[in-house]
């Protein structure tokens, strides 16, 4: 399993890339209407990232579902680069 | 304004291949635009308009823009309202006065697709009407606010049920693509632009131009992988159409134009053509220079070598697909060769912005990068099978049309050399100007020179009173205005032919004449040909019963040569506002200046040049 908290970190860091923020501290718990600029047009620019930074796919319906960080992180450790390979 | 800054970043957006880097760099973008922008960048009035989402290609277009030396303003219209929006005459996008649109449209937008068991006939007469489709708002959205307009071809299509079988039937999408695409390239008119998705997703691969999730999940015409360069590629074509693409390819010899050195290794030893693989290689990238220069990029040489040992394989070896006289400057010596690219651009009278520089040797590419900023340099490898496709990428030599007079370029520009040589020789500038034998032609702006007068108002900087921009719907229009002088030149001499060479636009006003554009390419510099076109300008004012003649110069960083343009044609200056002059000159009292230029009423060169053809 990835650790969560390097995920969070390298997260940190793909948001403030993309939206152009000096800082950005996410929680578990932090949804699109607590970050500024995190809306539907950066979401997808946020998934590309992701997806590259983690070496995953995203599924095609499943990208649009996550309603916070947390859910975010799950799949991102289930999946990502850190993840074994048979659970990716 | 942090200039380093700025040229730092636009040569990152320019080199940037990267979509989440890009998005990075438009937030810098934004940032250092708080503090001004870069002096000399063409504004430009761009819709986009979407047959799929576009939000995640407005900002980094933008970039790519800025990139080329536009400062655009974007306004996008909302996911697929492109059709209604070129159709409806009071639509935001009319609205807003464009002078540039970008269509994305993708095979979704494709409202009728053939039977599966139609014919060629039958898929054929659906393809043009399909066009039509795409052709006839364009036309309208022209004609409203007369801009041009960037239109998508179609990439492949993604599925193949039909397999193999499909390449034979008209019907299968995929076959039909290919033959709406020709049929688009038939029929696209002047102002629509043809942006070639259908060529890059063949030369990045259909399965990875599309990424179809996000298709799916967010309407998005190209993955994201390939985004960067369908941004970069529209960035180039907008470019050409509002001059911003470079004009001459510099290249370095040894290792760059055949293998290994000349001055070591001898005509026997260097590797070119047949008999070599990577002879072959730097042969089969002399042909690809060789059509750049066909279509009208200008070629120059900036080598460290001797002279003499620089020129020996164009004279002497059989495999050289480049001539000498291809090329229009030959700077071999051992000067820095930043030194060599300023004497360049200052003998073919271009900016250094014009030029493009491909050298093999990453030490001299640093050189001329740190030294001359506004050179574009691009990264080589040490691959010459690489060289071709390098230079492809980079689209530094989009052109929107192409004229006799683009072919003919290096040509003219090797016959002021020539006149150059032989004003050396001639004992004064009177003698030197008889010499020359020159003879033009005064005419209107009309159909057959529409096209190049609008070329050259687009490309002229240095003799350009107003650098105003235009597009050939503007000039149409204004060449059909029956309130406006226009009046372009034909120039030859004893060298050759030199093509349309200045534009002169003026709007008669309440008993004034004001010229609104006066341009004219450097290569007819010092010959007095704006004395030639003063004295026809006076003529037209005549007969119109105005009095005065009234002239603006509007200084730019790169106008300076026609600073003193109306003092020495003998106007009075009546106004000098920071640079910023106005000049008058008294129409019915003026006398004609001489010129050593004869007329000719009968362009008796024209018919030989369009049936000629080059």
């Amino acid at each position: 399993m990835a650790d969560d908290a390097d995920i969070g970190s390298k997260l940190n860091t793909i948001f403030a890339r993309i939206l152009g923020l000096d800082e950005v501290r996410l929680e578990p718990g932090t949804t699109a209407a607590d970050v500024e600029g995190w809306d539907s047009v950066t979401h997808v620019q946020l998934m590309v990232a992701i997806e590259k930074e983690f070496a995953m796919r995203f599924r095609t319906g499943e990208m649009a579902r996550f309603t916070n960080v947390g859910q975010l992180v799950e799949c991102i450790a289930s999946r990502g680069r850190l993840a074994p390979a048979s659970e990716r | 304004m942090d200039t380093a800054a700025w040229s730092r970043l636009l040569a990152q957006a320019d080199a940037c291949d990267d979509y989440t880097e890009m998005i990075a760099l438009c937030h810098r973008l934004k940032a250092l635009e708080r503090g001004g922008r870069p002096e000399g960048m063409t504004p430009l009035r761009l819709a986009v308009l979407g047959g799929a989402t576009t939000e995640m290609l407005v900002e980094p277009l933008r970039l790519a823009l800025a990139a080329r030396g536009i400062a655009a303003e974007i306004f996008a219209a909302a996911y697929n309202q492109f059709i209604p929006e070129m159709l409806d005459p009071a639509s935001e996008t009319v609205r807003f006065r464009p002078q540039a649109a970008v269509v994305v449209n993708t095979p979704h937008n494709i409202a009728e697709w053939p039977a599966a068991e139609a014919s060629a006939e039958e898929a054929g007469a659906l393809a043009q009407r399909v066009c039509g489709q795409f052709l006839e708002p364009c036309r309208l959205l022209h004609e409203r606010t007369g801009c041009e307009i960037a239109l998508n071809n179609f990439h492949p299509f993604p599925a193949r049920p039909a397999g193999n079988l499909g390449a034979k039937l008209p019907g299968d999408p995929d076959n039909f693509i290919r033959r709406l695409n020709t049929t688009l390239g038939d029929r696209a008119p002047a102002y629509v632009h043809l942006n070639d998705v259908a060529s890059m997703a063949q030369r990045r691969g259909l399965d990875r131009w599309l990424d179809l999730r996000y298709w799916y999940a967010a309407k998005q015409p190209v993955s994201y992988e390939c985004a960067p360069e369908y941004v970069r590629n529209t960035a180039a074509l907008l470019g050409a159409l509002f001059g911003r693409s470079k004009k001459c390819l510099v290249l370095d010899l040894d290792n760059t134009l055949w293998g290994g050195v000349i001055g070591d290794d001898g005509l026997e030893g260097i590797e070119l053509g047949e008999g070599s693989p990577a002879g072959e290689a730097f042969k089969a990238f002399q042909l690809y220079v060789r059509a750049l220069r066909e279509r009208g990029v200008l070629l120059a040489v900036c080598s460290k070598n001797d002279e003499g040992n620089a020129g020996l394989p164009f004279e002497r070896h059989p495999e050289m697909a480049l001539r000498r006289d291809d090329f229009a400057a030959f700077k071999a010596n051992w000067q820095p060769k930043s030194q060599n690219l300023e004497a360049i651009a200052a003998e073919l009278n271009i900016g250094l912005d014009s030029l493009v520089f491909v050298d093999d040797n990453p030490a001299e590419r640093e050189q001329v990068r740190q030294a001359l900023p506004e050179v574009a340099v691009p990264e080589m490898t040490d691959e010459p099978a690489d060289y071709p496709a390098i230079l492809d990428n980079a689209r530094y030599f989009e052109a929107a049309t192409l004229t006799a007079d683009d072919r003919r370029r290096t040509e003219t520009y090797r016959q002021r050399q020539a006149a150059s040589e032989l004003r050396a020789g001639a004992a004064d500038l009177t003698e030197y100007l008889k010499s020359l034998e020159m003879i033009a032609t005064v005419a209107p702006i009309g159909d057959a020179s529409i096209e190049r007068a609008t070329q050259l108002i687009n490309k002229s900087n240095q003799f350009n009173l107003t650098t105003r921009r235009l597009t050939l719907s503007e000039v149409r229009a204004i060449a059909a205005d029956p309130g406006r002088i226009t009046r372009t030149v034909r120039l030859r001499d004893r060298f050759g032919d030199h093509g349309l060479i200045s534009v002169l636009i003026a709007k008669v006003e309440r008993g004034a004449v004001v010229v609104e554009d006066w341009l004219m390419s450097c290569r007819a510099l010092n010959r007095g040909v704006e004395r030639l076109l003063l004295n026809e300008l006076i003529g037209a004012v005549r007969e119109t019963g105005a009095q005065q003649i009234v002239g603006v110069y509007l200084p730019t960083a790169k106008n300076g040569l026609v600073k003193n343009h109306y003092r020495d044609l003998g106007f009075e200056c009546v106004e000098d506002v920071a640079g910023w002059s106005e000049w008058r000159l008294n129409a019915a009292e003026a006398q004609p200046l001489s010129t050593f230029i004869e007329l000719s009423e009968e362009p008796r060169w024209l018919t030989t040049q369009t049936s000629g053809a080059n």
